[in-house]
């Protein structure tokens, strides 16, 4: 039984005609427990992504981010569930919608991207077939249709020579051009949202700028809203108008790319900021952070970075501890930061 | 120093109930073998004109055949014959199958090419002819009808032996010996024997089933050995030549041949279960890191935390 | 039985030769109609006390050059001298014994697989002691207590198998192993590009080090330019299996005279346009290639990069040889003098509002 993806869901505005303004995705104090509900991976996570805006989660691995990036997706791992908290996506609430409802939504509205795209296409058939197939199924075009669609999109994320490419199986194609591929089926409904998994991890530097400089393009040329996760502090400085910086689980500073470049104000963002040293290829002594994150889901009062914090207080493992507007749109988890914002 | 882990426990493999099962049929098989003739409750060579083709009773539990004599005793006798004949020939084709398969691997283009053509030679034999051929050149005896079962069995261990052992000489663990200076011998030894040996452990079982299989269809067609002395095939044998006076008999013989053997292959496949020997051959071989070099401009593998 | 060559380190009068030396080597990999020349006249030198980054994309040949120094390739041509000593040449017998004085050590990638898990740490490290033929136990364990000193790991680890100890703890036992033939020269491939970024800056520190109370000389392969900077001395770019740059660190970074070089660095990811980038004289978009033409018409002879190079020209049909350009600095490039300054030419020639804020 085909779903016809073409019908709007009741609920939701069809693609393309409802408003650009307000919220393309947010989550309000989302919490995630893995296991089967045995412990809490992801504690209390807020953010909000707006059209045309590229946001990035960044952190080490086990922080979380990449499970909120999959809950918003819908395409959470066994064992894992949503136990509280909202996720809404252009202003209507997904947190429990259906699997059918997660189809509808693929595609048209959201997109993506992840690490290994040779693994999410089908290493038999050619790249443009499978293009194709998604523009028919979710847009109903006839093959001729779908076929000029397949290479204006190839063409649009910068492959050369897009008939060539369209014919070629992905053995053919090298780890950047197979990015470009699957950066193109993602947009290939003209989504609102793009999230993108660590997309650029395992390319070489330089087509790993290249993919970077296309999903700008891609934003300045359709509006299109970015969801980025890595662990690359570079990539997310790089290429982010917003950051929102995980650690343990929780998110702990969010913020203007800019500002939190410049002036991060939890005292971890400011040992990942010395540690990544980001663009600097000057002769240094290299920086650690001493210490071990949390285990997933451990239990701890107050502050989870204060084990590790050079400059933790007492008051800092006293009680949960809040985000607090440190700017314009721009908070940190941090009692010290809180204290100073109450001091100024 | 402490904390090497067992190659397997035998602890994680009774934890199959299959497992315990099969343990403790060839536990009594083992037992039968050693001391069969000794628990038998009569002898099995004792003749009664009296009380031919008797069916189960008190006194013979499994009753009496052509001649009288006591069908559970012959079979306790019989089991050490056809069980030690049977190790024999898996013992040969484990010597001449496992060493050569493991040596493959490090000695060289040409000597694995030749073991292999040996390998596939031996395969082809017809397997009857030749044991025929080699009893009638050594005497017609059992024990020397297994030496050419074993040197039938070795193929199988070869084969087994080398895959195996390909998947574990080319692992970078390897690599980094070599670079301390490591032969091959200290290889071996160190690094691949213990990762091969639940393959042999399967293949041991398996091929134990095989040569008891083979064991009794000898004695069956009465090569290697000389009546009246009691093996299984031989038992089943005669049984077949009396059906119409005892059609029970044969089950009886075949039922102990055909548990054993089932009891084998169920402790091998808890040995492959547990080891994941049995798995080797989805596993393709693990590229070194060369095989990175080697595409195209844009692709590179990095691994993250 | 072949005897085994004399030992070249016992005897280094002043003014020796390098540690190590590779002579114009090539190497091919594959057979038949599947080889392929992975290394093309590749000529290094490494110092001790020398901490050299080695650089390069995939494809690039760097961890070829690695396995071609310890000898897990051969050399299809050229050599490799160890003090002198061309232990390329170097076959079984002569070349275990050379081994086992484990004057050269390579530290793998990936510490999963170069790691046996069925052995404990104290075995793994031991090994190449009692490869040696070391017996006395009381001796080894005191070099392994001691190796794993080095890499700041404690005795608990002793009893664990690879599995049971972190990622960043699994990279040090196997720097620990390299570490306890008392190795003169180290060479790592990629040894942190699997640990986050504090772990890894922890083993890098770690490295430079040992560099210096060791005296080691160590070679590290890595794509990561930015922690490359923070302890290399020196840093070698490959591309497509040969050497374009070769110099000091601070100098190659901040002023790269090999534009695939200046294209590593520019496309390295950092702070976006907003801050001044003083280390970044050049932008991505004048170092690829716009013409949408066929590239330079490059027969097998030609420059390694000029296809991607947008400053090839006639003369980049014949492969530029490593030329001297400073004190302990080399390029192959026919333009090295001229491309920076079209380069800018062309940048000033665009109508940008603000040449030092451009992006890629």
């Amino acid at each position: 039984m085909a779903i016809d993806n073409r019908d709007p869901l009741p609920d939701l505005a069809p693609v393309g005609t409802g408003p650009r303004s307000g919220e393309v995705l947010r989550l309000d104090d989302l919490h995630i427990s893995v296991h089967g509900g045995a412990a809490t991976a992801v504690r209390g996570v807020s953010l909000q992504v707006r059209p045309g805006e590229i946001v990035g989660l960044v952190g080490e691995s086990g922080s979380g981010k990449t499970l909120t990036c999959r809950a918003t997706l819908g395409v959470l791992p066994p064992g894992c569930a949503v136990e509280s908290g909202l996720v809404s996506f252009g202003g209507v609430d997904v947190t429990s919608l259906s699997r059918r409802g997660w189809e509808r939504l693929h595609g048209s509205q959201m997109g993506a991207v992840f690490q290994d795209p040779a693994s999410y296409l089908n290493p038999a058939i050619a790249v443009g077939p499978q293009l194709t197939e998604v523009v028919r199924v979710k847009l109903g075009l006839g093959r001729r249709a779908a076929h000029r669609r397949a290479l204006e999109l190839f063409e649009a994320v910068g492959l050369r020579q897009p008939e060539r490419v369209f014919r070629q199986i992905p053995a053919e194609l090298s780890g950047g051009m197979l990015q470009r591929v699957m950066i193109a089926i993602a947009i290939s409904c003209d989504p609102q949202l793009l999230v993108a998994d660590e997309p650029t991890t395992a390319l070489d530097v330089t087509i790993q700028a290249e993919v970077l400089e296309l999903l700008q393009r891609l934003r300045d040329e359709r509006g299109l809203a970015v969801l980025l996760v890595s662990h690359d502090l570079a990539v997310i400085t790089q290429l982010c108008d917003r950051i929102a910086v995980f650690y343990a689980g929780e998110i702990v500073e969010s913020g203007p790319a800019e500002e939190i470049t410049r002036r991060p104000r939890h005292p971890y963002t400011q040992a990942l900021l010395r540690v990544a040293s980001v663009g600097d290829f000057r002769r240094r002594e290299l920086e650690v952070i001493a210490g071990q994150p949390p285990r997933a889901g451990e239990d701890i009062t107050g502050c989870r970075f204060a084990a590790r914090c050079p400059v933790a207080v007492p008051e800092c493992e006293a009680g949960p501890v809040r985000p607090v507007p440190v700017g314009e749109r721009h908070e940190a988890r941090c009692v010290l930061a809180a204290r100073a914002m109450v001091a100024s | 120093m402490s904390g090497r882990r067992p190659v397997i426990g035998p602890g994680s493999i009774l934890r199959l109930p299959s497992a315990r099962i099969a343990v403790g049929v060839l536990a009594v098989i083992a037992i039968l073998a050693a001391f069969g003739s000794t628990l038998a409750p009569q002898n099995p060579l004792a003749i009664n004109a009296n009380a031919l083709f008797q069916g189960p009773s008190a006194h013979h539990l499994l009753g009496t055949d052509y001649l009288g004599r006591d069908v559970l005793s012959r079979l306790m006798a019989g089991t050490r014959l056809s069980v030690l004949t049977a190790l024999e020939a898996v013992g040969i084709g484990l010597v001449l199958g496992a060493i050569p398969g493991i040596a493959t691997v490090f000695m060289g283009r040409s000597f694995d090419f030749t073991a292999n053509r040996v390998s596939d030679a031996l395969m082809t034999f017809p397997s009857i002819f030749f044991v025929v051929a080699v009893t009638a050149a050594l005497g017609n005896g059992l024990v020397q009808a297994m030496i050419p079962v074993g040197i039938l069995l070795a193929p199988a261990f070869f084969r087994v032996t080398r895959a195996a052992t390909l998947e574990h000489a080319r692992a970078q663990y390897v690599e980094a010996a070599e670079l301390l200076g490591a032969s091959k011998l200290h290889v071996i030894r160190v690094h691949v024997l213990r990762k091969v040996l639940p393959n042999i452990m399967v293949t041991t079982a398996a091929m134990t089933a095989a040569a008891l299989l083979t064991v009794s269809f000898l004695t069956f067609l009465g090569i290697g050995v000389q009546p009246p002395t009691p093996t299984w095939g031989g038992i089943l044998s005669s049984d077949l030549d009396y059906l119409s006076q005892a059609p029970w008999a044969p089950f009886i013989p075949g039922a102990l041949i055909a548990v054993t053997v089932g009891a084998l292959n169920a402790l091998a496949d808890a040995v492959r279960d547990r080891s994941g020997a049995g798995t080797l051959v989805a596993s393709p071989i693990l590229p070194t890191d060369l095989s990175l070099e080697l595409a195209d401009g844009d692709r590179q593998s990095r691994s993250i935390a | 039985m072949t005897a085994a060559p004399p030992d070249p380190m016992t005897a280094a009068p002043a003014g020796a030769p390098p540690l190590l030396a590779v002579e114009s080597v090539d190497v091919t990999l594959g057979r038949g109609w599947r080889a392929n020349q992975v290394l093309s006249g590749v000529d290094l030198d490494v110092w001790p006390g020398e901490i050299v980054g080695l650089v390069g994309e995939t494809g690039s040949g760097k961890t070829t050059l690695a396995r071609t120094v310890v000898g897990l390739v051969n050399p299809k041509r050229g050599r490799i001298l160890l003090a002198g000593l061309p232990i390329s040449a170097l076959r079984r017998g002569a070349r275990r014994a050379e081994r086992r004085r484990g004057h050269v050590q390579l530290v793998f990638q990936d510490p999963l697989r170069s790691l046996d898990p069925d052995l404990t740490v104290a075995e793994i490290v031991a090994e190449g002691l009692r490869i040696r033929g070391q017996t006395d136990g009381d001796e080894i364990r005191r070099r392994v207590t001691s190796a794993l000193e080095q890499v700041s790991l404690d005795a608990t680890v002793l009893d664990r198998t690879p599995g049971q100890i972190s990622g960043g703890q699994r990279q040090r036992v196997s720097i620990a192993r390299a570490l306890a033939v008392e190795p003169r020269l180290l060479i790592c491939d990629e040894p942190v590009s699997a640990l986050d970024a504090s772990t890894r800056n922890y083993v890098l520190r770690l490295l430079d080090q040992l560099r210096t109370s060791l005296g080691l000389a160590i070679v590290i392969i890595s794509h990561d330019l930015s922690s490359l900077a923070g302890i290399a001395d020196r840093v070698v770019v490959l591309y497509r299996g040969r050497i374009v740059e070769d110099g000091p660190v601070d100098r190659v970074f901040t002023t790269p005279r090999h534009p695939y070089t200046a294209l590593l660095m520019a496309s390295a990811p950092s702070m976006r346009q907003h801050s001044v980038r003083h280390d970044r004289p050049f932008s991505l978009r004048q170092l690829r290639r716009t013409d949408p033409g066929p590239a330079l018409q490059a027969g097998p002879g030609a420059c390694v990069f000029a296809a991607r190079c947008p400053f090839a020209a006639d003369v980049c049909a014949v492969q530029p040889p490593l030329t001297a350009v400073g004190e302990g600095w080399s390029v192959a490039c026919h333009r090295h003098e001229e491309w920076a300054a079209l380069a800018q030419s062309a940048r000033l020639g665009r109508t940008d509002p603000c040449p030092l804020s451009s992006s890629g």
